[in-house]
């Protein structure tokens, strides 16, 4: 059995990237029932499209249900289910146990998948979630690798781990402090994300903050590419990475890292250092966040906090490529971020090495050289040594 | 009279509580539980057996694989001790029960995910004896679920609200020194309000104002709820015996609701409250009108 990789997709846009960047299945919401209320989520004419264009390259499509609903958020939800299963929607991960057994019973044809929501820490918990018929689980991402491996021999239930991006700092699915302080709904996909706040810490009227800054709740994201060949060799059903937020040239960087470690893994058994430095030089290039393991080696302290809100990563993106021109192997490229002529650049495409060069003559629309591309979305030809398309992305040299 | 669940730090105040308006006590395990408490297995065993009082103890940690057996175990010392029942966050906690045959009842008590009646119907239907609804929804949700189903949740009425829980050690990893079983309180900076935080090995959580439902209470008293919980966590049991008294006075139409807030004002000045019918429809149900 071979681990899905599994992308998310702010929307159609991202959706197509993730595919031709490697992904074997990908996830989003639409514009009902879903978390992530501010991602620009799927319409249903979006969420056929997405399953043409995913199934077209063999590949599937989760579409996320994962409110926890109030009562009359049910409204609409089984004419919605239907829906979506006559698009040919794969599967729908829910956190709502009457939301899977509605769809169970109006749209058998998907797989149901439990939620990280649901915070699923163990083999009595899969057991409860297999005994109501659920097809996958979504382990909470505080399941360290130890407890994986304890995990995994007793159960048979497809497992779904997360590998990349942000963190809840609370349990999935257990924290309200949005609802409490902004009265956005957490859970309803209006995550204020007051955990990331800044806090004074106080015990018996005597002032803890340290000198160096106060205390966040905030989590760095995850990155469990070192733990990519283990959680490979437990074969779990998918690797997640989160992100239905990002832009498509993270999500591009991101599926493109883990697909070539995995692609690596299954083509000898294991991952060499040099391959895991490749991959990691492919992760970074999207960070926009400090990283860390996650829980996978185990409880931590400071390591696994952001308690400074200017650690920000610098942007390697330069621009996306919008034509080709193949006899005079020009580009048009889209400016993204600043960049000048002399400039050394990297073209990344969905297959392939990176390819480095240097931007030499760019012309604007009027066909005038530009010296500094400054001016986002900008269009600008430039001479490439390789065939582009438009899912290509040109970054910077990485520092 | 509803059947009405109190929590207690300490075993002897069992002795203090009035048997005609307290049915039942909420107890800290030692290693299982969110509260600072924590009571032996033996003096929990003493409790069940002598008091009088239906003993539910708090099973309210989320269990990793490493915890599960330790958990097996004492939900079988828990079955022998007489123990009424577990209130849980965990669904691992209703397998095991079944697992090992446990007539302990399972109360589901997850806090955040139980915000509509289909959901407590399915809960039912799995063989859940009860569960209490999620703190974060406004009043008229509650009636209505209470009304669906009828006879059988737990209603938290009082007690400070939980905000969140998390399996990292907030305040230990930010001064870098073990912080286990302690209280603290957490200040938005741009914010006067306190936020209490305990952390424990099993993590941190984080509560907000004080729940209070003085103004509910009679109301609650006649609707198809099963039972009332009053679940004061790290506040103390004095604290607890005082809002007994109070809630207990506006039943019998000795104060009003107002005055007996007033005077649990009065009792500790240092606690922020938040009424129940005052629990807002968020954002995304204002954006539905």
């Amino acid at each position: 059995m071979r681990t899905e990789l599994l992308a998310p997709a702010g929307d159609l846009e991202r959706l197509k990237v993730a595919i031709v960047y490697g992904a074997d299945a990908v996830y989003f919401g639409g514009k009902q029932f879903s978390l992530r209320a501010r991602a620009s989520n799927f319409t249903l004419e979006n969420i056929r499209e997405a399953c043409e264009f995913a199934h077209s390259y063999g590949k599937r499509v989760y579409v996320t249900v994962n409110i926890i609903p109030h009562t009359g958020d049910f409204e609409g939800l089984e004419d919605y289910l239907r829906t979506l299963e006559s698009y040919g929607v794969d599967g729908i991960i829910c956190a709502s146990q009457s939301i899977m057994k509605t769809g169970k019973k109006v749209a058998p044809g998907m797989e149901y998948h439990i939620s990280t929501q649901q915070t699923t820490l163990s083999s009595a918990g899969i057991k409860y979630w297999q005994k109501l018929g659920a097809d996958r689980v979504v382990l909470g991402r505080e399941v360290t690798l130890e407890q994986l491996k304890e995990i995994k021999p007793k159960t048979d239930m497809p497992l779904e781990v997360f590998i990349h991006g942000g963190m809840c700092a609370n349990y999935s699915g257990r924290c309200t402090i949005s609802n409490h302080l902004t009265n956005r709904d957490a859970n309803r996909g209006g995550c204020a994300q007051s955990c990331r706040w800044f806090y004074h810490s106080w015990q018996d009227e005597q002032l803890l903050d340290r000198d160096d800054g106060l205390l966040s709740m905030g989590s760095k994201d995850m990155c469990a590419l070192d733990n990519l060949e283990n959680l490979l060799k437990l074969q779990v059903s998918s690797l997640k990475i989160e992100g239905r937020m990002k832009t498509a040239y993270y999500i591009a960087s991101i599926v493109k890292g883990y697909r070539y470690a995995m692609d690596c893994y299954y083509e000898k058994g294991y991952i060499t250092e040099e391959e895991l430095r490749k991959a990691s030089g492919l992760l970074q290039l999207a960070e926009n966040r400090e990283t860390f393991p996650g829980f996978y080696n185990g409880q931590f302290g400071r390591e696994g906090q952001l308690y400074n809100s200017d650690n920000t990563v610098t942007q390697t993106f330069l621009a996306n490529v919008l034509d080709y021109d193949e006899q005079t192997g020009e580009a048009v490229l889209e400016v993204r971020n600043h960049f000048e002529k002399g400039d050394k650049a990297v073209i990344m495409n969905p297959q392939g090495d990176e390819v480095p060069f240097v931007l030499e003559r760019m012309l604007d629309e009027e066909g005038n050289e530009v010296e500094i591309a400054n001016k986002p979305m900008q269009r600008l030809r430039v001479k490439v040594p390789v065939k582009v398309n438009s899912y290509t992305f040109i970054h910077s040299e990485r520092k | 009279m509803k059947k009405l669940f109190v929590s207690v730090n300490s075993l002897d105040t069992v002795k203090k509580l009035d048997r005609n308006l307290v049915e039942g006590v909420i107890v800290n395990s030692q290693g299982f539980s969110s509260g600072l408490s924590a009571h032996s297995i033996e003096k929990i065993t003493e409790l069940a057996h002598h008091s009088n009082f239906k003993v539910i103890v708090r099973l309210d940690c989320l269990y990793s694989e490493g915890l599960i057996k330790d958990v097996r175990v004492y939900l079988r010392y828990l079955e022998e001790a007489d123990v009424y029942g577990v209130l849980c966050t965990d669904l691992a906690v209703k397998v095991l029960v079944e697992e090992e045959k446990l007539s302990l009842k399972v109360i589901y008590a997850p806090e955040t995910l139980l915000t509509n009646c289909y959901d407590v119907e399915e809960m039912r239907n799995e063989g859940f004896d009860h569960c209490v609804i999620s703190k974060d929804i406004p009043l008229s949700d509650v009636y209505d679920i209470l009304n669906r189903v009828q006879n059988y949740c737990w209603l938290r009425i009082h007690g400070p609200i939980l905000l969140s829980y998390s399996a990292r050690h907030y305040v230990s990893s930010y001064l870098e020194r073990n912080c286990h079983n302690e209280l603290f309180e957490l200040q938005e900076s741009t914010r006067n309000d306190r936020l209490a935080m305990i952390e424990k090995e099993a993590g941190s959580w984080l509560y907000g104002a004080c729940l209070e439902s003085f103004g509910e209470i009679r109301n609650l008293m006649s609707s198809p709820v099963d039972a009332l919980v009053i679940d004061n966590i790290y506040l103390s049991d004095d604290y607890t015996l005082r809002c007994l008294e109070l809630y207990k006075s506006v039943l019998s139409g000795k104060l009003t609701a107002e005055q007996g807030i007033d005077l649990l004002r009065a009792f500790d000045l240092n606690i922020n409250y938040s009424s129940l019918s005052e629990i807002r429809k968020t954002v995304l149900d204002k954006e539905k009108k």
